[in-house]
């Protein structure tokens, strides 16, 4: 029963609660009623019956003065009116029986001797003794005793009806009351359980309890309301606090991974999502070592997890390590991480911090391969700080300056200066803390063991990421040798200048003795041939008539001699002064200049027999003077050899240098062909050699120089001259001239 | 014929000096022809000194020059004439055998009045001096001389 009723509905405990405390009440109630009822009536009952002895007693004591037993027998008689009195007596004042009632009461029912004791309950029975007085007199005592039973028993009897009835009528009352009453007590509270349930069912803490009342439940409601206020806040704090943790993980650089001790994916932020490719949904609940362990790693990975668990032991926990991780496209890339297990409540889980440092890595492999560099350079390569203090010393370094990274590292860069020279160095770490950069100054440094380098040093500032100046590099390149053979060089420029101001003083000098014969030549060397010629002449004259016909040849030839010694020394001072004439080019007109030169060598001979064939030519730049006379000798050339020809013909013309066959880029050439006599290819070169001919003066006069003119005309321009001939066919000389004219030579 | 003034030749060649002599002769000049055979002869000839310090003779209507003689050459004996205030104005005619250009403006410069390239060419020769002969004595109107005025 109780057990049942601790989990009976509230309200029935209400009733019954109700219900109980009031039988409780009513019988506590109605026990003392009837208590103080019976108390009542026993005290009406001994009040009645000690009267009643009283009454008899007074009525007695005439029977006892007068000791008439009949009269004592008779008064007592009259109890038979009251039924209650089972038996009476009457003791004389010596205590002995006087009287009897009923007269026929055995003796052993009542007392012997009278007593003193007065009237009192005995159980139902009311006993005792009342002293029979008359004027102070004690004359005897009356006994009495009362069987109150079947008066009492009526009286129970009536009470507990009565008051069964009246209990009944009241605990009917209570009970519908408590029916009433305890609707509006369970009511609220159940308004307010019903309120808690939505809350723990729906989470939804807004809700609020509606108060009904003012008493203890209304207290209740408002704790209830309280306590959801408070819980409200606590959990949007938590709600808050939790999505912040979420967004900082959310947002973390990192993947953060949590994994339970089964190797299951619990959590996974987004960057674990981009970095993997897993969404968070697909992840969780997939163990770790299927999405993100490489498959060779996987073994491992899972004897770790099981050797922790075993343990409590795991060398790779709480710390960072590099290691391959595997994407979901199946590509590997290099990772930190680092796992720290997780005990909450006795449950172990993994939160693992996952960094991409494929871009460290790459860094670093720059960096590995910069230091590579840096450090198999020929070149000294030293940092150092801005109080010139060195931090770092490559290969180059120590084998330039012989010290060991540990022996330099730490020291001040002035070890590295010759005493002299330090006063610099403030100014330079100046200039460089300025965010200067220094280039290439040539310097002297010490080596450990003391030599002097020549180093040829650059300087440029180190900073840090925000472009504040910290420090130095400073490049430093071993030129001793190179200073040596600087210095050699400068001494064979100057030995070679010396010797080329002797060289173009020797040939001034040879210059100058060429002039001077040049001169003497003209002047020297003609006099006596005019001479021989004019003596001849005066001879002739003088002996015209004593001198036979070989004595007139005689002198005849010594005149035609001495003449074409004459012409043969113009001939060779033109040629001389060809070659030391200056350029002056201009843009020349060939088609004007060519057309000239034909005129003049024409001949009322030649007129009308040679075939002309002139080709437009271009325009060049060149001497205007010393092209005439190119153009001349080639024209005049060929209208004297193919003079014998029955139908000469001279084509003048130009072509492109692919045409050629000796093929020169940047130059045009020119020609000008005949069909006289031509000449035996063997002795081309002789052509234009200074008086080399290759026909007699019989067969066709001249000196020989024009060719040779016309090549060093030619040469001098930048350009060049060639023939080519068959003996009998004729000849084709050309020249060429460059399209941009080399500056005059001195050739 | 007091009119006609003496011709001044300075050669060192005698056979150039026989060449030029025999044109000029050739050329019907009856005009004194004082012979020179170095620049300092000339000189001498000219400033009346040395050999020729008692010459009376008039100043000569043309001075054959040659360029190169010994001693003093041509170019000085130019020079002299030029810079002295009596014989500055004497046409000077240069007979030589180069023709370098150098010489040609050189004695231009200096105040040569013509310049002659000796022909090779006896007959050339012959015609050209006699020629110049010919213009400078006899159809050349000669300066005033300067100590007759």
């Amino acid at each position: 029963m109780a057990f049942s009723l601790r989990d009976a509905p509230i309200r029935r405990k209400l009733v019954v609660v109700i219900f109980l405390t009031s039988v409780m009440a009513m019988l506590l109630m109605g026990g003392t009623l009837f208590v103080y009822e019976y108390m009542s009536f026993r005290q009406a009952t001994l009040a009645q019956f000690s009267s009643l002895a009283k009454i008899i007693a007074a009525n007695n004591t005439a029977a006892l003065a007068f000791q008439n037993q009949e009269d004592a027998q008779e008064m007592l008689g009259t109890l038979k009116a009251e039924p209650l009195v089972t038996a009476a007596s009457l003791y004389r004042e010596d205590g002995n029986l006087f009287a009897t009632y009923p007269a026929t009461l055995p003796l052993d029912a009542i007392p012997a001797k009278a007593e003193t004791r007065r009237l009192r309950f005995s159980g139902t029975r009311l006993t005792g003794f009342e002293p029979v007085i008359q004027r102070d007199k004690h004359l005897g005592t009356l006994y009495l005793h009362v069987e109150t039973a079947p008066v009492v028993a009526r009286w129970v009897r009536v009470s507990i009806v009565v008051a069964g009835a009246i209990i009944a009528a009241i605990l009917l009352v209570t009970y519908l009351f408590s029916r009433a009453l305890q609707k509006r007590l369970s009511d609220p509270i159940l308004a307010l359980a019903n309120t808690a349930r939505a809350v723990s069912e729906h989470g939804d803490y807004t809700v609020r309890a509606t108060k009904h009342s003012r008493d203890e439940v209304g207290t209740l409601t408002d704790a209830f309301n309280h306590m959801l206020i408070q819980i409200h806040g606590q959990d949007r704090a938590l709600r808050e606090s939790e999505g912040r943790v979420r967004a900082v993980i959310n947002s973390a650089l990192s993947a953060v991974i949590v994994m339970d001790a089964k190797g299951m994916i619990a959590d996974w932020n987004a960057r674990a999502e981009s970095m993997f490719g897993w969404s968070r949904a697909e992840a969780l609940g997939r163990k770790l070592g299927d999405t993100i362990v490489p498959a060779r790693y996987r073994e491992r990975h899972e004897r770790g997890m099981d050797h922790y668990l075993a343990t409590g032991d795991g060398p790779v926990l709480n710390r960072s390590m590099e290691m391959s991780a595997l994407r979901r496209n199946g590509t590997e890339f290099p990772v930190e991480i680092s796992i720290s297990p997780l005990k909450t409540d006795n449950v172990i889980t993994f939160c693992g911090f996952i960094t991409d440092i494929t871009e460290r890595k790459r860094i670093e492999e720059v960096r590995a391969r910069l230091v590579s560099i840096v450090e198999s350079s020929e070149d000294a390569i030293i940092g150092n700080t801005l109080d010139g203090t060195i931090t770092s010393w490559n290969r180059g370094a120590e084998k330039i300056f012989g010290y060991a990274p540990a022996e330099a590292i730490g020291q001040p860069l002035s070890i590295l200066t010759p005493p002299e020279s330090r006063e610099n160095d403030p100014e330079i770490l100046r200039r460089i803390s300025r965010g200067e950069n220094i280039d290439h100054f040539d310097a002297v440094r010490v080596t450990k063991d003391g030599g002097r380098l020549d180093v040829s040093v650059s300087l440029s500032p180190i900073k840090d990421e925000n472009s504040r100046v910290v420090g130095a590099s400073s490049i430093a390149r071993d030129i001793t040798a190179h200073k040596h053979a600087q210095e050699e060089i400068q001494r064979l420029n100057q030995e070679l200048e010396q010797r080329v101001t002797q060289r173009t003083a020797q040939l001034e000098a040879v210059n100058r003795e060429l002039e001077a014969f040049s001169y003497s030549v003209s002047h020297d060397l003609r006099a006596p041939l005019r001479h021989v010629d004019g003596f001849a002449g005066l001879l002739a004259k003088h002996a015209n008539t004593t001198l036979d016909e070989k004595g007139r040849r005689y002198l005849t030839t010594i005149s035609g001699a001495a003449r074409q010694m004459g012409r043969l020394i113009d001939d060779l001072l033109s040629f001389s002064r060809m070659g030391r004439a200056q350029i002056k080019t201009v843009p020349v007109d060939q088609n004007a200049m060519v057309a000239t030169v034909i005129r003049e060598t024409r001949t009322d001979e030649n007129v009308s027999r040679i075939e002309w064939v002139v080709s437009s030519l271009p325009t060049v730049q060149a001497d205007p003077a010393m092209l005439r006379q190119v153009w001349f000798n080639l024209i005049d050339n060929a209208v004297k050899y193919s003079g014998k020809n029955a139908r000469p013909r001279i084509e003048i013309g130009s072509q492109d240098a692919q045409a050629s066959e000796v093929e020169v880029q940047g130059e045009q050439i020119f020609f000008v062909r005949d069909n006289g006599v031509g000449f035996d290819m063997t002795y081309v070169e002789k052509l234009f050699g200074v008086f080399q001919r290759l026909h007699g003066p019989a067969e066709f006069e001249g000196t020989g120089i024009g060719l040779a003119n016309v090549r060093r005309i030619i040469n001098r321009h930048g350009g060049r001259a060639w023939a080519e001939g068959r003996i009998g066919e004729g000849a084709t000389f050309y020249f060429s001239l460059p399209t941009s004219p080399l500056p005059p030579s001195s050739l | 014929m007091p009119d006609l003034r003496p011709i001044l030749l300075a050669e060192d060649s005698p056979n150039d000096v026989e060449l030029i002599v025999t044109a000029l002769r050739d050329a019907r000049l009856v005009n004194e022809i004082a012979i020179t055979h170095d620049g300092e002869q000339a000189l001498d000839w000219l400033f009346r000194r040395g050999a020729h310090a008692g010459r009376t003779s008039p100043e000569p209507a043309v001075v054959l020059l040659d360029l190169k003689m010994p001693k003093v050459d041509g170019r000085e004996v130019l020079r002299r004439i030029r810079a002295d205030q009596n014989l500055r104005l004497i046409p000077v005619v240069v007979l030589t055998s180069s023709r370098e250009e150098q010489d040609l403006f050189e004695t231009y410069n200096l105040g040569a009045n013509a310049y002659l390239v000796k022909p090779v060419d006896f007959e050339a020769f012959i015609s050209a001096v006699g020629k110049l002969g010919v213009f400078w004595a006899l159809l050349n109107e000669p300066p005033p001389d300067p100590r007759k005025a």
